[in-house]
């Protein structure tokens, strides 16, 4: 486990993975809010809750403290932090609802929830291609996609050994569902 | 290597790829580099946590050793912004400007992975940042204070979702608004991405029949280069989704 160098601060990973797991094993015996106190930064703070009602991460947490996992699993909000991360800069108690996403994110892709369909094509991308979008595809200014070649551009290059390239960045991401 | 959507999917495996970046620096015995504040945060962030948790430093070392790796964390990570600043100094750069922008106007827009969370690269004040201020004011331009300086272009990490898609739209339109209302002639940035949100942002305000703005997005390099006197073309601001002809204008004046 962790040890903590920095005494004033917390292991967050470790930490938001003790959280949410101390909070499944809370909501099949007890319920009960852990840490935070609701004290509603996190809200205030985030740029989506602004202008989305439905997200709200201080709605998130005591979901989370209330066991109610499966639900978040099952809902767009996860995949709807933007990661600003003002919400971990700024939550008193070093909760950081920005890491407790993550981690429901990867609780997500672990149990087979859906996900937003971009992440697997992205990454596909980079390590078949070494970029993260078709290389020889490129944007206009008007947002339209074509061919750098119907621009007479010359064709984008990849990384100069893409075999072992992709043999690498695999193997790092073997393990999750995504290759 | 965008570790910063494969933590979204596996926490441990993301942090690994991360490393890997840090590690091919540290094999050439350099540091890294990068003109994005997301590239900075995301590094930043790998190094702050491999350093700080011995147990999660093993765990990505024994995914690295897989592909030959392994981090030992020698490499210092680098923003142009962090370099410029803190390197160099605004003072220094100042002295090298050719053409001062004396009147030009902008609004500094910071890109939340430059300077949040403190802790990870400790560069800037976490509420009231002012090192890009700094910078801007360096090549002669005034930098103005507006209420949207510090917020999330909404770029990274949700731009997959059709929720997050609405929530980008407004944001960029609020944000474009509010340095419009205070007549900057331009917005600057720290990272790419904040560039293609808030012009891809202004067009679709646009088309869905908004306000055009038609403010110029600029990424900090870019007025440096103005200011140090190079030439739109080698600039490559003709380019741009967003014309910056009548920022250009006023700085040949």
């Amino acid at each position: 486990m962790s040890e903590r160098v920095d005494q004033g601060e917390v292991d967050v990973v470790t930490r938001a993975r003790n959280f949410v797991t101390l909070m499944l094993q809370r909501a099949v015996s007890e319920m009960a809010v852990e840490v935070c106190e609701q004290c509603g930064k996190c809200p205030a703070s985030c740029p989506v809750s602004r202008h989305i009602e439905s997200f709200n991460p201080r709605h998130l947490i005591a979901k989370v403290s209330l066991g109610r996992i499966e639900e978040l699993l099952k809902s767009n909000a996860i995949w709807t932090c933007t990661s600003c991360l003002k919400c971990k800069e700024r939550c008193p108690e070093n909760i950081s609802p920005y890491d407790v996403i993550l981690i429901l994110r990867n609780l997500a892709i672990r149990a087979g929830y859906e996900h937003p369909v971009g992440y697997d094509e992205f990454i596909d991308t980079i390590i078949e291609e070494g970029v993260p979008q078709q290389p020889q595809r490129v944007r206009t200014r008007t947002g339209e996609r074509r061919d750098r070649a119907s621009f007479g551009l010359p064709p984008a290059t990849s990384p100069r050994d893409i075999k072992k390239f992709s043999e690498v960045l695999r193997n790092i991401v073997r393990g999750s569902v995504l290759v | 290597m965008p570790a910063c959507l494969v933590h979204a999917l596996d926490y441990t495996r993301g942090l690994a790829l991360t490393a890997r970046n840090l590690c091919l620096a540290e094999e050439k015995r350099l540091d890294l580099f990068t003109l994005c504040s997301s590239c900075f945060g995301n590094l930043s962030r790998a190094k702050y946590l491999l350093e700080n948790n011995r147990g999660l430093r093993k765990e990505v070392n024994q995914i690295l050793a897989e592909v030959g790796k392994e981090y030992k964390g020698e490499v210092e990570v680098k923003h142009i912004i962090t370099m410029l600043h803190d390197d160099i100094t605004p003072r220094k750069l100042s002295s090298f400007v050719e053409k001062q922008l004396d009147d030009v106007k902008t609004a500094a827009f910071y890109g939340c992975h430059m300077f949040l969370p403190h802790k990870y690269a400790a560069f800037d004040d976490p509420e009231f940042p002012y090192k890009l201020d700094r910078l801007i004011e360096a090549t002669g331009a005034e930098s103005i204070n507006y209420e949207n300086k510090t917020n999330c272009c909404i770029g990274c990490g949700s731009f997959f979702g059709s929720v997050s898609e609405e929530a980008s739209a407004r944001l960029a339109d609020q944000i474009v608004g509010s340095a419009k209302k205070r007549g900057v002639d331009c917005i600057v940035t720290t990272c790419p991405f904040c560039i293609m949100q808030l012009e891809l942002g202004q067009l679709r305000t646009e088309r869905s029949g908004g306000e055009a703005y038609r403010m110029p997005i600029l990424h900090y390099v870019e007025l440096l280069g103005l200011a140090l006197g190079l030439d739109e073309k080698s600039l490559g601001l003709s380019l741009r989704r967003i014309d910056p002809a009548p920022l250009l204008e006023k700085i040949r004046c």
